[in-house]
Order: C-alpha cells, then sequence, then structure tokens
C-alpha cells in the first residue's frame, strides 16, 4: 500500500468531516408539505393519513362540530404508524366529520434511493477506508512490520 | 435546502476532481475523496432545491429538484470511493495493457 502522513491527513479529514456533513445535509433537506383529509370519526377503527410515508409530521390539527380537538384527550395519534385512534369523548361523537390538517417533511423518490445506496456503500467503503487509515498508523508506528 | 446556484457550483467541482483523478492521476487521494464527498452531497440534496427570483420588485422563492441527475451523482460517488480505495491499494490506476505495445513493427 502506498502511504505517507498527507495521504492520512487527508483520509482523516475525509472520514470525520465531509462524509458527516453530506449527511448532515441530507437531514436538513427534507421537503416541507401540507395535506388537507376529512374522514369519518369511528371509535371502533382509526383513521390513517393518507401521507404515512414520511419523515416527520410537523403539525396535526383535528377538527370536529366546529372544535378543535386534543391529542390524547379526544384522539391519540401515532407518529410511527400515522393513525389516529378516536377516543370517546364528549367532543365527537361516532359517525361525525372530522377534518385533519397536518403538516409533515419528507424525501422524494430519487433522494430516498440516494440515501439507501449510499448509507449502505458508505458503510463499507468507510471501514475499508478505516483499515487503511489503521495500516498506516501500524506501518509508521516503531517496529512496524511493514508487511501488509 | 440548498440554494440552485449553489447546488451547481458543488457539482462543477465535483465533475472538475472527477476529471482530476480520471486524466492528470495527481494527488489521486485528495481528488477523489473530494469528488466522492462533493458527489454525495449533490446526490443527497438535489432534491429540493430552492431558486430565488425578482419578479415585480417582490422575491419569489421556488422549489426544485433535479430528479433523476441524482442517480448520475450517486454513481460518481461510488465511482470516485471506489478509485480512492484502489488507488490507496495500489491498483489504480491500472497497468498499461495495450496489448500492441512492445510488438515488433
Amino acid at each position: 500500500m502506498k502511504g505517507n502522513m498527507w495521504a492520512i491527513a487527508v483520509l482523516f479529514i475525509g472520514l470525520v468531516v465531509l462524509l458527516p456533513a453530506a449527511g448532515a445535509a441530507y437531514a436538513d433537506n427534507a421537503r416541507e408539505a401540507t395535506a388537507n383529509e376529512t374522514t369519518t370519526v369511528d371509535y371502533d377503527a382509526p383513521y390513517t393519513l393518507g401521507e404515512a410515508d414520511v419523515e416527520a409530521y410537523t403539525s396535526l390539527t383535528v377538527t370536529a362540530n366546529n372544535a378543535t380537538l386534543t391529542n390524547g384527550t379526544d384522539y391519540t395519534f401515532d407518529a410511527s404508524n400515522a393513525t389516529i385512534d378516536w377516543l370517546n369523548t364528549s367532543a365527537t361523537s361516532d359517525g361525525d366529520t372530522a377534518a385533519v390538517d397536518y403538516a409533515y417533511t419528507h424525501y422524494d423518490t430519487p433522494t430516498q434511493t440516494a440515501a439507501m445506496i449510499l448509507t449502505t456503500a458508505g458503510t463499507w467503503i468507510g471501514y475499508a477506508l478505516l483499515i487503511v487509515v489503521v495500516g498506516y498508523i501500524l506501518l509508521m508506528l516503531p517496529g512496524g512490520t511493514g508487511g501488509w | 435546502m440548498v440554494v440552485a446556484e449553489h447546488w451547481w457550483a458543488v457539482v462543477i467541482f465535483a465533475l472538475i476532481m472527477t476529471l482530476a483523478w480520471l486524466f492528470i492521476e495527481e494527488r489521486v487521494t485528495t481528488t477523489a475523496l473530494l469528488a466522492g464527498a462533493s458527489w454525495s452531497f449533490a446526490a443527497l440534496t438535489g432534491g429540493n432545491l430552492t431558486r430565488y427570483e425578482v419578479s415585480n420588485a417582490e422575491v419569489v422563492t421556488y422549489n426544485l429538484s433535479v430528479g433523476y441527475v441524482q442517480y448520475i451523482a450517486v454513481f460518481l460517488a461510488l465511482l470516485s470511493f471506489l478509485v480512492l480505495l484502489l488507488y490507496r491499494f495500489g491498483l489504480y490506476p491500472p497497468e498499461e495493457d495495450d496489448p500492441y505495445q512492445g510488438d515488433p513493427a
């Protein structure tokens, strides 16, 4: 293997700074969107939001009978499954029409695919580069074998 | 969210770094690493770019995506990282394998 201090420094900077920076840029790059849906209150069946494959939900407002319902009191929202469980309270009745307005962040398909490929490949490439760096350090140690 | 002009600047930089490791073959570690990181950045952020334009004395913001160009960026990123690894292990650039080299005329 070819090796010198300059190469170690470049690889170290790359592993520690550049690649995490690309990941951080991705995390900050989710597209924001809103959705407005109407559904029927059903105490026996949860309502699944139309946009379920999202990065995160940033807001959720549920109204029924001209009143804004409260999460945890009138319904429970499960963000991981994108479902609203209706709770049997005086604010709603079975069969009422409810409006669900929410905002969310998501990545488009090319971005998701790019992230998946780079994450998978990047993990292995990162390990390989780490092996290279460790190899250089071992070669430079006093009495290093220099044989690999 | 990345401004579109900044994103294209990164792409041009990545292209220059890619051409450097491809043709100049000097400082391959540096150029391949910078190319790989820049292409990765371009691939991961190309789906949500921002463009500011002035219209009727007001700044209008547009969101746009480069779409499938992101896949090309992914390919070039992986290629650059592969070159980086091969170079460090002494396998890049390849030996000259011209079958006619050295043949008597």
